[in-house]
């Protein structure tokens, strides 16, 4: 293909040309350090010089990513197992240069690139390389396999391409960072679950969305971290000092998740669930106040059967470590209205019996509720509760998919 | 007259000082009375049972009064054995396996008139039978245990004191391999209510292949896991499970690999051979409220396991 130059602003670009001007250099050299300033995930080690830049991407990086975007998923993911890595990089800095001079010329020619090249469908493709190395299929009660590869920072730098060329690019990413979330968290990659909710945070600060999951991530590491025994007199020094830490961590943990629900609430008033998280979390430590407040906001503004099922079972409890057991009984019940075959709301209303002095009402009502457990065909909220919405991920992958396609 | 003692199921203080008195104060409302009480106990020396004492070994108080008692024949009194198994989805492979080879042990070791219940619990709780002393019916249900979910411990022990209704002497088993994460109540409110049932209770804890002591139950990314050798706490699990057996007169076995289940089911079974169950009517005792059992040997050497206590509610 002969060389066709173009004028854009103040940034030369000739196509087939091994030389990248040295203003362009430079802006490209502090984009990709933004990126990796941004991202908590590991940049791609540089290697070998790019051979002469032509028009990004080369024709086989772009046959990839539409036969990707056309429904090929399986045949290109594997196709980029066998990807060589430096021509990877080197495609990645031209779509970047591409990028970097739409952001600064939309008129220009460069935006052509964008019209061929599906920079959404291309962090789709290596999102799903990324889970399918490094996020194994849930497992409850077992080590989870995790980690993060090198297509984690490719996908950095396509979303942050994708900003500069896309400005209807942020409902896309909030998406696409939503279902990585959800996904490492249904894979029990806690940790991971958050980098990518933190990622997708860097770049959308305020999404409701992305801080709810951000925040249910954090509590269900919050909620699994082990509990030590409490401390006794004779425990030794280095015990002391465990407990200590450990006790620490553990507060330390509630409070993030305190300042999550907080945050979410502050972006987005009409995150009920937030709302609800907050009320719980509050409970947890110690303020009972303003938990139920936060509850009772949720039963007045939430129309959502789960999340009031939840609310009823969370005040309850509340009611009840205050000894308000007559309002901690109707608590439950309202909750177990709502589910009547609700197993967490029978144990809940048939302990309040008992403490209100009725162990045959106890017996019985808990009995009926096991007797039904056949019967149940959805997973109760409250069982769903540390995990909710990681099952979603994949659909709102499979979703963002199928909207890529030409 | 009545011939069992009758212990109320009632509540304790909670974790909270405040909510404890609340509670307690709620309690008041129970109406029940003890005309005599058995007390369970097994009496150890260096770990081997101590059988053949008279009740002259012991010597019973009743919140500080000592009592006069006598020595009933166990094999007198029929038994309920409550098995709560844990079938989470931890329990795979040769651990679903020991389980099942080690509770047939058990259940040979009960006597024809014994009766069994079963209830089975991951995430939710299946009552799987209620008190029968059809074994065979027992062993197929145990057969078909399948690992699925997450773990409610706490919630399954509270129904296995709560459900089953029997005149007998009440065991519960259970066993467990992994922390509790999805139960509603918490390890204040269950040990309330094990402290006022009157059920034995043993634990059969299965050390993970992967800990120390306990680990988190679903993976954390490697982040929040203490490294097994590292950290030489006791976990809040372990400990309240341990507490919770003590405070009914049983214990805690903790088997360290799923080939031991059998022998800490077997060591169950053998204790129960070895109890001693102590009768008496409290004396010089105000009746309502706890009353703390202090059970010791007189001029004998040995351990004696039994319950702390037990509670009497308002006529």
């Amino acid at each position: 293909m002969p060389p066709v130059p173009r004028q854009c602003g103040a940034i030369a670009f000739e196509r087939g040309r091994s030389r990248i001007p040295i203003v362009r250099s430079l802006v490209i050299a502090a984009a990709a350090a933004f990126v990796v300033a941004a991202s908590p995930l590991q940049p791609m080690a540089s290697a070998a010089p790019c051979p002469p830049a032509r028009v990004p991407p080369s024709a086989e990086y772009l046959s990839l990513v539409t036969g990707y975007a056309s429904g090929g998923h399986t045949a290109a993911v594997l196709a980029l197992d066998g990807w060589d890595r430096d021509r990877l990089r080197c495609d990645l800095d031209n779509l970047q240069a591409a990028a970097v001079a739409v952001r600064r010329c939309r008129e220009c020619e460069d935006r052509i690139v964008f019209q061929k090249f599906s920079l959404r469908a291309a962090m789709l493709l290596h999102a799903d390389r990324e889970i399918l190395e490094q996020f194994g299929p849930p497992v409850s009660e077992q080590q989870a396999r995790c980690g993060t590869g090198t297509d984690a920072p490719v996908i950095e730098r396509l979303a942050e391409m994708l900003l500069m060329v896309d400005r209807e690019a942020k409902t896309f990413l909030s998406r696409f960072y939503v279902g990585m979330a959800r996904h490492a968290h249904w894979s029990h990659c806690l940790a991971h679950a958050e980098l990518w909710a933190r990622a997708g945070l860097k770049r959308l600060p305020r999404d409701g969305t992305l801080l709810l999951t951000a925040g249910i991530v954090t509590e269900t590491t919050a909620f699994l971290t082990v509990v030590p025994a409490p401390r006794t007199p004779v425990m030794p020094p280095r015990a002391v000092r465990q407990f200590e830490a450990q006790t620490e961590k553990i507060k330390g943990l509630w409070q993030r998740v305190r300042r999550s629900f907080e945050g979410t609430l502050a972006a987005d008033p009409e995150q009920h669930e937030a709302r609800l998280r907050l009320g719980r979390v509050l409970w947890r430590l110690r303020q009972p106040a303003p938990a139920r407040a936060s509850l009772e906001a949720v039963l007045s503004k939430s129309g959502d059967a789960a999340l009031q099922y939840l609310a009823h079972l969370f005040l309850g409890r509340i009611h009840e470590d205050a000894g308000e057991l007559a309002a901690a009984e109707a608590e439950y019940r309202a909750a177990l209205e709502i589910l009547p075959l609700s197993q967490p709301a029978a144990v809940a209303v048939s302990h309040v019996l008992l403490l209100r002095g009725d162990p045959e009402g106890a017996s019985e009502l808990l009995g009926f509720a096991l007797d039904q457990f056949r019967l149940r065909t959805a997973v109760d909220p409250y069982n769903r509760y540390p995990m909710t919405h990681s099952a979603e991920g994949r659909a709102t992958l499979a979703e963002l998919r199928r909207s890529v396609a030409p | 007259m009545i011939l069992a003692a009758t212990f109320s199921l009632a509540v304790l203080g909670g974790a909270v000082a405040g909510q404890a008195q609340a509670q307690e104060r709620a309690l008041e409302v129970f109406r029940a009375g003890v005309d005599n009480v058995y007390v369970d106990a097994s009496v150890s020396n260096r770990g081997d049972p101590v059988v053949g004492l008279s009740a002259s070994a012991f010597e019973l108080k009743d919140n500080g009064v000592v009592q006069s008692f006598e020595l009933v024949s166990a094999e007198s009194l029929p038994l309920l054995a409550v098995l709560a198994f844990d079938t989470s989805n931890s329990l795979v492979g040769e651990k679903l396996l020991a389980l099942r080879t080690a509770s047939r042990a058990f259940l040979e070791s009960l006597r024809p008139q014994d009766e069994v219940a079963v209830f089975a619990f991951s995430g939710e709780i299946q009552w799987l039978a209620r008190p029968t002393t059809d074994k065979a019916a027992i062993r197929r249900e145990i057969d078909q245990l399948q690992p699925a979910g997450a773990t409610s411990v706490i919630d399954a022990l509270y129904a296995a004191l709560t459900l089953p209704k029997t005149q007998s002497r009440t065991l519960v088993v259970l066993f467990t391999d992994g922390e509790d994460n999805m139960s509603f109540l918490d390890w204040g409110q269950l040990r309330q209510v094990a402290e006022r049932s009157n059920a034995l209770i043993h634990v059969v804890g299965l050390r993970r292949d992967d800990d120390g002591f306990a680990v988190p139950s679903l993976d954390l990314g490697g982040r929040m896991l203490p490294s097994a050798g590292t950290l030489s706490l006791e976990f809040e699990h372990t400990w309240a499970l341990r507490q919770i057996a003590a405070t009914t007169g049983g214990r805690y076995w903790e088997a360290e690999s799923p080939a031991r289940l059998k022998t800490a089911f077997a060591a169950i079974a053998e204790t129960m051979g070895y109890r001693y169950v102590l009768r008496y009517e409290p004396q010089n005792v105000k009746r309502p409220g706890w009353h703390r059992i202090e059970l010791r040997l007189v001029g004998q050497k040995g351990d004696v396991h039994t319950r702390n206590g037990y509670w009497v509610g308002e006529r």
